[in-house]
């Protein structure tokens, strides 16, 4: 079977028609997929909605469990700290990094120094003689059976070993040595002959027609996709009072999670163990099972439920941990394969840089006529997708009558774009809200009443699926009053604070599509014979306090407390179902369905046994007594079952499970539904000061509201929304991933030279929180992990504009930008 | 797989000072080698380490010790931090090979003075229940930084708290609450009765819930009418707040502040009317 390339399929049509039923199958299973059906679902609707049916498990959706309010809710709501608390505060939790194991060897990867180029030959016979030095494995030596096995979509293909690389960093050898010491001086001793190739390193340039072609295409240069416009009305003719136009720009940018990527791969007889820094160990499973030409119960993969974050960029695998895995088969020993920070850096993905060509026509009266926004986006050196999904901010935001969004993804032999909490929202959101903002302005309107004004509450204007109780309306109002904005806002560089600073107030508000739950929906919820109670989920915690929030939801759905239940930290493929991976802040709803669903059903168990004890126990008494007693005359509640009727007549679960004589399963095989436009709303207003001397900007006060249908830990989800709004503010300010034009090298893949922010540079944000229950939530939520990063950088970029009268939208905001807008204004 | 960090918890429990040898320390050693005997949380440790081999490496992978972890392996994020004689080093840059001559190497393993929650160091208990993590790689080294800052400032500003901070890097971004964590520490080691700001789930041996010293409670954050004209002003508001019968906790800045109270005792409106007396109207 020939492997699908998920993301043509979502580029070509021409490619998807040809597809056949196995293939389609093939599809669904393939973790790129899943990937993009979770994270960029712009980029697959319309597939889905002409070929889903062929996928496998029919398009029908499950009938929602109509969600109980059992209000007061006993568990949720509760500020719960991390289940993983103690390991992380002392020396027992167990991140991936720290694992060892005997006889286990090092691995290290020579790399291509050259953006574009064929590789003539490999020389590792120096390499060889260094002692310690256990295994070379290149392109000259791959077993024949891995040849052809690539990972992504092909055209530019990625193969294990490629002889045509595409980028600084692509693999040509994989050492395993004693220690990465013996490692990194023989991968120094192999000798390479490279055919350099031209590279397309600017964006702009790459899409020319000019440009030399690297793979077969019909579009100009190295252009990957041209997504059909979306078209709403008639954007080209409408006239309007007053038209603005933005070039909104915002630079490559790297998630730098603080544990590096690294695993530590064994193999048992014919079966590869690979604990592996990952987001989601099912997907990881598929890619690897795929890759090595083996069924999923041939890997197992282990998450240890310590993991050093990954906002994104650890849902698969990437060619490294192939390497790994092949070096443990040829040598059989266990491999560690640790990245640098520096391979971190540059070999895996990022968020991709972007331009927006922005047009939107207002009239006086503050009603939008039109709008016209292209955006392009460089996927770096792969085939993918970015650009349209920046569409769904721009789409559903606001009534825009006539309506133009077009997307271009180019092709670069630079950084590789993918997830990075979101991919493209915030970037839409970037772009449109500037717009929004210059609009307003443009029109003398407070920018805070005309975004009221135009809001779209109803749902998506093309498809019309309708949003469920949409709460942007209130997150707006609240950010606003929060802030004072009504006795805040002045016009353009009319404060000034001290001799050549200004104050300036900005806003943003957002919508991301991510957050309400996708396809697969799975748990177990476990009751022992002693009524104790295990909840069993595939949702891997990756810090932001997942495993906690899937024991909350079983307990709260069971109806036992929380210290009757207990959740593994770690994620185990061998003993757990997948739930999809953990991004797209999409666990709340998918793992969190999974615990939710198999609470319910064991629940439901429960009180079928009670009502049956019930009647048996009254059958034994002396006298016997005959009683009729149903499911729906029994309750429970703190892990007690007792009689609606009677409540001192109580069963505790010990007994029930005895009862029955063998552990009480629930479980859940949930499918989400598709009548919603799943939308997490937010906001954002920001302070800043301006030093027009020096360029720097002081943000000063930042307020950060969200939608968040019903919360279920409110002490986490304050903490990912304070989180996000400081890694936004790096993304703002000082993070932007360089390469030399001239040889393609990147230039600041450290934490000093590409630098996240610090304590001392640290925004801390005020969170406002307005629960909207969502229909399709799990009691009523809706997942924010990502929506904190997008409304920073326009608020402030707004809020410059407001203290010294200037656009910059060119991300990051550098003093030397700002001190270039100032003296071209003057 | 060898998992180092439960043992080492355990022995640092001992104050004693006790040997464990994994080479022969006799005989000669390579020129590239270098025999040491490290005193890691009053462990010593006789063995001999390749002189390119960094403090972190020798700890997690010859001694199995989990007690800090590798964020970017140059001295850049302070994942690694653990103090040597008191100063917080970067574990992933100093050379074990230049240790091991007396120094005493501290880490979050030696901390603990008993088992459970209750036998944690104030900033270990503070730094999980106030919420100073998120997925917590950095939390290791953040720990040791702030347990060097508070043997020397026992009440930290705001000013010498970030700068005490500032070689650490929290990539989720947990700063407002590292700051809480900071300052709940500090308090319970100058001997004030502190609350924390959630709950953990932890079950003793015996099966039945373990105290743990929080209560359950509503918390909200609330923005200040007028904002406090510098952070300074909040500490003083906080400790007259927490006087306040029925208030749990608090946390906050010059703009906000989050309160936790007990519903037995309170609910928002009055709590709001407590806020209003002590002069901080809020929203």
């Amino acid at each position: 079977m020939a492997q699908i390339e998920a993301v043509r399929v979502a580029q070509d049509p021409a490619y998807a028609a040809s597809l056949s039923d196995s293939d389609w199958y093939a599809l669904a299973q393939d973790p790129a997929w899943q990937d993009m059906v979770a994270e960029q679902s712009e980029l697959v609707s319309d597939v889905i909605a002409k070929y889903g049916n062929r996928m496998g498990g029919g398009t029908g959706a499950s009938t929602p469990t109509e969600i109980p309010v059992f209000p007061p809710f006993k568990v949720i709501g509760q500020d719960i700290a991390r289940i993983q608390g103690y390991g992380i505060v002392t020396s027992q939790g167990t991140y991936v990094e720290n694992l060892r194991i005997s006889g286990m060897l090092f691995m290290r990867t020579l790399r291509s120094r050259y953006p574009h180029a064929k590789i003539k030959s490999v020389d590792t016979a120096e390499a060889e003689k260094i002692p310690g030095v256990r295994k070379i494995l290149h392109r000259g030596n791959l077993p024949e059976e891995y040849k052809d096995v690539f990972i992504g979509s092909a055209n530019p293909t990625r193969y294990i070993f490629s002889e045509e690389v595409f980028e600084v960093g692509a693999p040509i050898a994989v050492i395993a040595a004693d220690s990465e010491h013996i490692a990194d001086v023989a991968i120094r001793a192999i000798k390479v002959e490279y055919e350099v190739l031209p590279a397309a390193l600017d964006m702009m340039e790459a899409m020319k027609s000019s440009t030399p072609k690297q793979f077969q295409s019909n579009l100009d240069g190295t252009t990957i996709a041209r997504t059909s416009p979306l078209v709403r009305g008639d954007p080209d003719t409408t006239k309007a009072d007053a038209v603005v136009e933005v070039v909104a720009i915002k630079a490559t940018e790297q998630h730098i999670a603080l544990e590096m990527t690294n695993s530590l791969s064994y193999w048992d007889g014919d079966k590869l163990n690979m604990t592996y820094t990952n987001q989601w160990a099912h997907g990881t499973r598929s890619g690897l099972a795929n890759a090595l030409k083996l069924p999923h119960n041939r890997v197992r993969v282990f998450q240890t439920g310590y993991l050093g974050s990954g906002y994104g960029y650890r849902s698969g695998i990437d060619l490294s941990e192939i390497h790994a895995a092949l070096l443990s088969r040829l040598t059989g020993r266990p491999i560690k394969n640790m990245y640098t920070r520096y391979e971190d850096f540059v070999t895996r993905t990022h968020r991709p840089a972007f331009r927006n060509e922005m047009k939107l026509g207002v009239n006086r009266d503050g009603t939008i006529q039109f709008g016209q926004f292209k955006v392009i986006a460089n996927v770096g050196a792969q085939r993918a997708g970015a650009a349209n999904g920046a569409w769904f901010i721009m789409q559903d935001l606001y009534k825009i009558p006539n309506l133009r969004l077009e997307a271009i993804d180019v092709m670069t032999n630079s950084y590789k774009s993918g997830p990075y909490r979101c991919v493209s929202h915030p970037n839409g959101t970037f772009a449109l809200e500037t717009t929004i903002e210059k609009a307003a302005y443009a029109i003398n309107m407070d920018p805070v009443e005309f975004r009221l004004k135009n809001l779209n509450e109803v749902g998506n204007p093309d498809t019309k699926r309708p949003f469920s109780n949409p709460g942007i309306r209130d997150v707006i109002m609240q950010v606003r009053d929060a802030i004072n904005w009504n006795a805040v806002w002045h016009a353009p560089k009319a404060k000034q604070v001290s001799p050549g600073v200004y104050h300036g107030i900005g806003f943003a508000a957002h919508a991301c599509s991510h957050g309400g739950g996708s396809n697969p929906s799975t748990g177990q919820v476990i009751i022992n014979s002693d009524g104790s109670v295990q909840a069993v989920s595939g949702a891997t915690d990756i810090g932001s306090g997942q495993r906690t929030h899937m024991l909350m939801i079983a307990a709260e759905a069971l109806g036992v407390p929380l210290e009757q239940i207990t959740i593994a930290p770690y994620i185990d493929t061998d003993n757990t179902t997948d739930s999809g991976g953990t991004f797209g802040s999409r666990q709340t709803n998918s793992g969190g369905r999974g615990m939710y669903e198999a609470g319910i059903d064991a629940r439901k168990q429960v009180l079928e046994l009670a009502a049956r004890k019930y009647v048996s126990d009254a059958a034994r008494a002396t006298p016997p007594q005959t009683i009729t007693v149903t499911k729906d005359d029994v309750d429970i509640a703190f892990g007690v079952v007792f009689l609606k009727s009677d409540p001192t007549k109580k069963q505790t679960l010990a007994q029930i499970a005895q009862f029955k004589a063998t552990a009480i399963v629930g479980k859940s095989d949930y499918r989400q539904p598709t009548t919603w436009e799943n939308t997490a709303w937010a906001a954002g207003a920001a302070e800043v000061e301006v030093d027009t001397v020096t360029g720097s900007v002081k943000v000063t006060r930042f307020v950060s509201g969200h939608d968040v249908g019903k919360a279920i830990n409110p002490f986490s989800l304050r903490q990912q929304v304070e989180g996000g709004v400081v890694m936004a503010m790096g993304a703002v300010f000082t993070e932007e991933l360089l390469i030399d034009k001239a040889t393609g090298l990147p230039l600041n893949p450290n934490m000093l030279d590409y630098r996240p922010q610090s304590i001392k540079d640290a925004v801390l944000a005020e969170t406002i929180l307005i629960e909207k229950p969502k229909e399709y939530g799990v009691f009523g939520a809706h997942g924010i992990g990502e929506p904190p990063m997008a409304p920073p950088a326009p608020a402030v970029v707004n809020a410059v504009y407001n203290a010294v009268g200037v656009w910059v939208t060119d991300m990051p905001l550098t003093r030397e930008k700002l001190l270039a807008a100032l003296k071209a204004s003057n | 797989m060898v998992l180092g960090g439960a043992v080492v918890a355990n022995r640092a429990l001992n104050p004693e000072t006790t040997t464990t040898t994994t080479t022969p320390g006799v005989g000669p050693v390579a020129a590239t080698m270098r025999r040491v005997s490290l005193n890691i949380d009053n462990v010593k440790y006789d063995l001999v380490v390749d002189n390119r081999e960094s403090l972190w490496e020798t700890m997690n992978f010859q001694l199995g010790l989990s007690n800090s972890n590798l964020g970017c392996d140059r001295a850049q994020c302070g994942a690694c931090a653990v103090l040597v004689d008191g100063k917080a080093v970067n574990g992933c840059t100093v050379l074990s090979a230049r240790l091991g001559r007396g120094q005493q190497i501290a880490t979050v393993a030696g901390l603990p003075k008993g088992p459970g929650v209750a036998g944690l160091h104030p900033v270990q208990r503070a730094f999980w229940l106030d919420g100073g993590f998120q997925c917590g790689i950095c939390t290791r080294g953040f720990i040791m930084s702030t347990v060097q800052l508070l043997q020397a400032v026992p009440k930290p500003t705001t000013a010498q708290t970030a700068e005490a901070l500032s070689g650490n890097i929290c990539r989720c971004g947990e700063y407002a609450k590292i700051f809480t964590s900071v300052n709940v520490a500090a308090a319970e080691m100058r001997g004030e009765k502190v609350t924390h700001l959630a709950t953990a789930v932890v079950v003793g041996a015996s099966g039945t819930p373990e105290a743990v010293p929080t209560a359950p409670g509503i918390s909200k954050d609330f923005t200040f009418v007028t904002p406090m004209p510098t952070i300074e002003e909040f500490e003083p508001f906080e400790a007259r707040l927490k006087e306040r019968e029925g208030i749990l906790a608090v946390s906050g800045s010059e703009r906000s502040v989050t309160v936790k109270w007990d519903p037995t005792k309170l609910d928002e409106t009055r709590v709001r009317a407590i806020l209003a007396e002590l002069g901080r109207a809020v929203r």
